[in-house]
């Protein structure tokens, strides 16, 4: 486990998408990218629990296994 | 005066039959001692039980036969016991058909071509794995390989072991293989449930990635090299989750520490390490009071149907949910002992993963124990997370539920990681045009392992969306997006841009 997994990423770069400006987009298009837009207020609640799957604790990491047989 | 011997003789070894029985401990004797919990053990009549399922019939002894783990243990730690133990042991080999020894005879001496043939023949169709027994009291059963049960269970789920391979076997001139994952018993001497569990799982992935596997030995002093937290290494008084990310460096791979965070999560994480042909060390903590910690090796998966949405904000449904338990290599149970998880409401209110340890014929609970967290020895270049691949994908999922509502709200987000030569080796039946395929197999350069985002529908996939594994992050890695056959043609120029915006090529 490296140092950086042990801390959660505080500047982490979103995982969005953002429409490419040199494009022309044309209506189907911007259906897309509206959807996308949505998409993201949809799954932000769920995007900040599943990040906590990269936060380590002390107590986690040191609790000790050893059931017996 | 009888002369004293200075020189020790080489051994001899011989090889017996015995028809199968399935309360396995009594083909064996009893050790002393007055604690009766000690004998049978329970991996035995596990085993018993299990190869019984398997629909075993003979078993063929070597009474000597070297193990490498075994004799790691002798040189670390038994060796310099005062009692004499063997460094050597014997295996067992299980055959689901019946035969006895005359017909073993038979088989071995047929020397003419064809009879030696059908002798292989024979043996392979009908050989279903072996045990080595070891002679430590308490703790016979070592290095045991024997096939997982079959892909639907009784009640209609599907199962799944992807992080089994093929192991070679050598039983007089014949060698046979069977695919499993090898599982062995704690013997408190040298190992404990967290050795046993890593070397299971570091056994699903050391092969493929060209690394030697480690024995429990070579795990427990990597594991307390630097890291002594309490007590002494030996006897093995059990590991720390620190100390088996430890001990999987030791051993030329990476340790993915993902500490258990609710049901839902929990089950996507699992799903996509296991999918992936990963097999997670999992961290678990028995209901019942006063119970320590312990660890179980994740080697399969029993799914159902992909559950309906429920959240009315989202327009996908996650794969996840349809993972209703897994196999596990328990080491105080045996191989691929049946798991059902559920969701438990802990003190605090968090809902986190549970999971119900039952034996494999019977309706017995063994135990209750909550997740705490889980290790996933990964190859060191992998380092794109299932958390990270999963962020992109639920975006992708929910734009693809919103632009195409007549799959009301079907369309499915999955994970898992592939090796990249393996999914080029599938392009011809993704439904791509011939310059697609070109592309994406002589054109397109992919790291190793590959991270894929699927989404698809009841009917098939609609497209995958492929990450360079080797990044950290999954916006900047997509590489390239797969159109499969079933993604309808509206919208597709918008697909193109957002595509293009991952900096994917679009491929169809």
């Amino acid at each position: 486990m490296t140092e950086k997994q042990k801390t959660a990423p505080k500047t982490n770069q979103s995982a969005t998408p953002t429409p490419d400006k040199q494009s022309n987009c044309a209506a189907g298009e911007a259906v897309v990218w509206e959807a996308v837009k949505q998409a993201r207020q949809n799954v932000k609640p769920i995007v900040r629990k599943e990040r906590q799957a990269e936060t380590a604790s002390a107590e986690l990491l040191n609790l000790r296994l050893k059931a017996a047989r | 005066m009888t002369p004293i011997r200075l020189w020790q003789p080489h051994p001899s070894k011989r090889i017996d039959v015995f028809p199968f029985e399935v309360n396995l401990p009594t083909l064996f004797d009893r050790p002393p001692g007055i604690d009766d919990s000690l004998w049978p053990p329970t991996q035995m009549l596990y085993l018993g039980k299990y190869l019984n399922t398997l629909g075993c019939k003979t078993i063929v002894v070597e009474t000597h036969y070297i193990d490498r783990d075994y004799i790691a243990d002798v040189a670390l730690f038994y060796s310099r016991s005062l009692r004499a133990y063997d460094n050597f042991c014997q295996r067992l080999h299980f055959f689901r058909e019946p035969f006895d020894h005359d017909r073993w005879r038979q088989l071995v001496t047929g020397v003419s071509g064809e009879q030696a043939s059908a002798s292989q023949s024979f043996l392979q169709d009908a050989y279903l794995g072996f045990s080595v027994l070891r002679p430590l009291p308490g703790s016979p059963v070592g290095r045991t390989v024997l096939p997982p049960l079959g892909e639907e269970t009784l009640t209609g789920r599907r199962r799944q072991f992807k992080p089994i391979r093929e192991y070679r076997v050598h039983l007089a001139q014949f060698e046979l293989t069977v695919r499993g994952l090898a599982f062995q018993q704690q013997d408190q001497g040298v190992s404990a449930c967290a050795t046993t569990a890593l070397w299971s799982s570091i056994n699903a992935i050391a092969q493929r990635e060209g690394l030697s596997i480690p024995t429990p030995a070579d795990i427990t002093e990597a594991a307390s090299r630097y890291l002594l937290v309490g007590g002494r290494p030996l006897p093995s008084e059990g590991l720390t989750v620190h100390q088996m990310c430890e001990a999987i460096r030791a051993a030329g791979l990476a340790p993915l520490f993902v500490p258990s965070i609710e049901f839902q999560s929990d089950r996507a994480q699992l799903l996509s390490y296991l999918r992936s042909g990963f097999a997670p060390v999992l961290a678990i903590q028995s209901l019942q009071e006063g119970a320590g910690g312990h660890a179980v090796c994740a080697v399969g998966t029993k799914c159902g149907d992909v559950a309906p949405q429920t959240n009315p904000n989202l327009h996908f449904r996650d794969a996840a949910t349809s993972l209703q338990g897994l196999y596990l290599h328990d080491d105080r149970l045996g191989p691929y002992a049946a798991a059902d998880l559920y969701q438990w409401t802990s003190d605090s209110g968090a809902i986190r993963t549970a999971m119900r340890i039952t034996w494999p014929d019977q309706d017995v609970d063994v135990e209750h124990a909550v997740v705490s967290s889980f290790v996933v020895p990964v190859p060191t270049k992998l380092r794109l997370t299932v958390t990270r691949m999963r962020e992109l994908g639920l975006h992708l999922a929910d734009t693809a539920g919103q632009i195409y509502p007549q799959f009301q709200r079907t369309v499915t987000l999955a994970t898992r990681y592939v090796k990249g030569a393996l999914y080029q080796s599938e392009a011809t039946i993704f439904g791509l045009s011939d310059n697609g395929i070109y592309e994406l197999t002589c054109e397109l350069a992919l790291s190793r392992y590959v991270g894929v985002i699927e989404i698809t529908i009841p009917q098939g996939p609609l497209f995958d969306v492929l990450l360079d594994a080797t990044e950290t992050n999954a916006n900047p890695a997509a590489l390239a997006w797969i159109r499969r056959h079933l993604l309808p043609a509206e919208a597709e120029d918008g697909l193109r841009s957002l595509a293009s915006s991952l900096g994917a090529r679009f491929i169809k």
